[in-house]
């Protein structure tokens, strides 16, 4: 099977991210696909996920960091708005844990 | 234990018929994990055709099970082999994730928990209303005609790709294998979601947490309990979509045709596939033709065959429902289609159940994300409120100032919109019907979550305190009796029976029917629930009620079922409340009747009650 394009290859985000190393060969056992080259990691940083690689340092804007709050705040407005209207959830749960440690 | 054996044979041999037909189209994996999962989806979709070419021709028997599967794997053995090698090293390679930090330790408990309680509750009898109904109901009938029949219910009409693989399953060896199919398309979202972001962003953790997402979703957890058909068509419009990204993106032309048979087999899987993924996957197949190199007559003569494909896929149900009762899409366009049958019933499925979007106005219409939320839950009918989960209303405006300038974040970023616009507008029920693209968000999440924890130390640990408390809550809803129920029944410490009689409200009514009813006699049935019934009912049907309204036209619904040859009705409390909301005056004219003299209670418990309708005629009583 012919080695896949340059474009269909993911980036590598982090350094705890290995790149894919194999790929599946025409009688179906695996080759290496080899390690591709810092150039081409690079183009296909540059070309597809450079908001993924914080390469520009854009998350440390303050404009960004105001944004984050914001973000992070509403993820904590909904969740706790959950919680409230579904509390009876965690007093089912408690119940059923009380029930079941006192049968044990 | 037999039934996850006979699965996992099921989904191996399929696997292999599935590679070799990949091998034959000639499109290219990125992994080993993505070439299982398409094989898996494509074989299952080769069977479910098999199954109902042999419905067709009358082969419907445990030897064809059998022997399809048999014959599958000695001619397919090389491809078995090699999905046998690929499964234990893809498992061999989960184990490295136990090495990770521990917020992925943590994700992997919690998938793998949810996993496990919904694989507990696949394992159990099923008691869910739409299986009882017609899920597993109309594999029942095929099997005892040993070919498929015309079953007396509205809900006949509805195309059956999922409902042949539940028949295999139920001829190999019973409902439970019926049950894990369904769990099979749940796994496999799981994989594909994992696959995607492996493929496309390169980050395992991603794909993990996307996959997290996904299964702690309580209606996803509820769904991969039951031989719905939901599960099914989500994880193939995500496969339609993912084929479609590696057509788009990498300029993968094949993957085209595997994004059209895909599509197609959801569409042969729920008739809303046609519009969702429909629509987008039409789109950009429309899109791939027009930028494909090699001149237009080539890219064309691509196009129209992959949409031939698609239509294939769904044209033996709508084959069916022609033959049958002349509307294609029987029973819905009844006034398009005059349909014949039970008269007008067409257009009684014609009417939204919900608000359409022009009647919501903007505002509610802009609103939706957050009734989905928070409004918008189903009950099951069991005693486990199944809904949407927080993480999505949380997470995902964040996209709107991050803007991702990633192709295939922005390419299911486009699906999810589109796809829910179509639904807000045209399809008017509730969120498990908008299922299909939570996939998509779940990935769209996952990423939006990933860059916000980027923000330092403090913001890191409360999003990903956040995350996981919004993973768990609603899943502390989950009634822990009923999974102490499924357990025991799966562990063989409780009868089928007994769990049953406790689980399913209607079991008690149909067991007595089944000992007392001799079998040539007629009953019809307000409630569509009558899988557990010996008798194939003359009139059935979740609008059962509607049918029986239908029917009287005016008159008294007992003499009407008395003229049809029916002795005995059987009756259910919610089928009765359902139709207080609809249908009241009929409801009310019903309950007169059943008041009457000339009827005869034989049976009341958990509000089912079986009726003897005596042979005295209006004209009898009206003297």
């Amino acid at each position: 099977m012919a080695r896949r394009k340059l474009a269909s290859e993911p980036p590598q985000s982090s350094a705890r991210e290995p790149w894919p190393l194999t790929a599946p060969g025409p009688l179906g056992q695996n080759r290496a696909c080899g390690t591709p080259s810092v150039t081409q990691k690079r183009q296909w940083t540059r070309e597809c996920c450079a908001d993924l690689t914080d390469q520009g340092g854009t998350m440390r804007t303050m404009w960004t960091r105001v944004l984050m709050a914001c973000t992070l705040a509403w993820a904590l407005i909904i969740l706790t708005h959950y919680i409230f209207q579904h509390a009876s959830y965690l007093t089912r749960f408690l119940q059923y844990a009380t029930r079941l440690m006192g049968a044990a | 234990m037999s039934e996850l054996l006979l699965t996992i044979a099921l989904v191996g041999t399929a696997s292999a018929i599935g590679r070799r037909s990949l091998r034959w189209l000639r499109v290219e994996f990125a992994s080993v994990g993505e070439e299982l999962i398409f094989s898996s989806a494509l074989g299952l979709i080769e069977f479910s055709y098999l199954v109902m070419l042999a419905g067709l021709v009358g082969l419907l028997y445990r030897w064809f099970a059998y022997g399809l599967l048999a014959v599958t794997a000695i001619a397919f053995h090389r491809d078995l082999f090699h999905f046998l090698t690929c499964s234990r090293a893809l498992l061999a390679r989960t184990r490295r994730l136990r090495h990770g930090q521990l917020f992925d330790r943590l994700l992997i408990l919690i998938l793998v928990t949810t996993a496990l309680v919904s694989l507990v509750g696949a394992l159990a009898p099923p008691i869910a209303y739409d299986e009882l109904s017609y899920h597993l109901q109309f594999p029942k009938e095929y099997i005892d005609a040993h070919r498929i029949c015309r079953y007396p219910a509205v809900v006949w009409g509805y195309p059956q790709t999922t409902e042949m693989l539940y028949l295999l399953g139920m001829l190999l060896s019973g409902d439970i294998v019926a049950k894990l199919v369904h769990f099979t398309f749940y796994a496999l979202t799981l994989a594909a979601i994992a696959a995607f972001a492996r493929r496309y962003l390169a980050s395992h953790r991603l794909g993990l947490l996307a996959a997290t997402i996904f299964s702690s979703m309580t209606i996803v957890g509820w769904l991969a309990t039951t031989a719905y058909v939901d599960l099914a068509l989500t994880a193939l419009s995500f496969l339609s979509v993912y084929a479609l990204a590696n057509a788009v993106l990498n300029k993968e032309r094949n993957w085209s045709l595997v994004a059209a048979l895909m599509w197609g087999a959801a569409m042969g899987v729920k008739y809303t596939g046609l519009l969702m993924p429909g629509i987008f996957v039409l789109g950009v197949l429309i899109y791939v033709l027009l930028k494909m190199e090699g001149g237009f007559k080539r890219s064309a003569a691509r196009f129209t065959i992959a949409i031939l494909i698609a239509f294939l896929l769904i044209a033996p149900w709508l084959a069916k429902n022609i033959a049958y009762v002349g509307n294609p899409v029987y029973p819905f366009l009844g006034k398009v289609f005059k349909t014949v049958g039970p008269k007008g019933l067409g257009h009684l499925m014609d009417e939204p159940r919900l608000p359409s979007a022009t009647e919501r106005g903007l505002l509610k219409n802009l609103l939706l994300p957050w009734k989905i939320t928070f409004e918008e839950k189903l009950s099951a009918g069991a005693d486990r409120m199944v809904g949407v989960g927080p993480l999505f209303l949380m997470f995902l405006p964040m996209l709107i100032w991050l803007r991702p300038r990633h192709r295939a974040l922005s390419f299911l970023l486009a699906y999810a919109l589109v796809t829910f616009i179509i639904w807000a507008l045209l399809i008017p029920l509730g969120p498990r019907f908008l299922l299909p693209i939570f996939p998509a968000l779940a990935v769209l999440t996952s990423y939006a979550a990933t860059r916000l924890s980027e923000g330092g130390a403090i913001v890191r640990g409360v999003a990903r305190s956040a995350l996981l408390l919004g993973m768990i809550y609603p899943n502390l809803g989950i009634s822990g009796n009923r999974f102490v129920e499924q357990a025991l029944v799966v562990s063989r410490l409780k009868s089928r029976d007994d769990y049953l009689l406790g689980a399913f409200d209607g079991y008690a009514a149909q067991k007595f029917t089944n000992d007392r009813v001799i079998d040539s006699s007629e009953i019809a049935t307000t409630d569509g629930r009558t899988y557990y019934l010996n008798h194939r009912p003359a009139l059935t049907g979740g609008w059962g009620i509607y049918e029986l309204n239908l029917l009287t036209q005016g008159g008294h619904i007992i003499d009407r079922l008395r003229q049809r040859g029916i002795s005995y009705l059987l009756t259910s409390e919610h089928s009765l409340r359902v139709a207080k909301d609809r249908v009241p005056t009929i409801l009310d004219s019903l309950t007169r009747e059943l008041a009457g003299q000339d009827v005869t209670i034989l049976f009341s418990e958990n509000g089912w009650c079986l009726y003897s309708i005596s042979d005295i005629t209006q004209e009898r009583r009206e003297r």
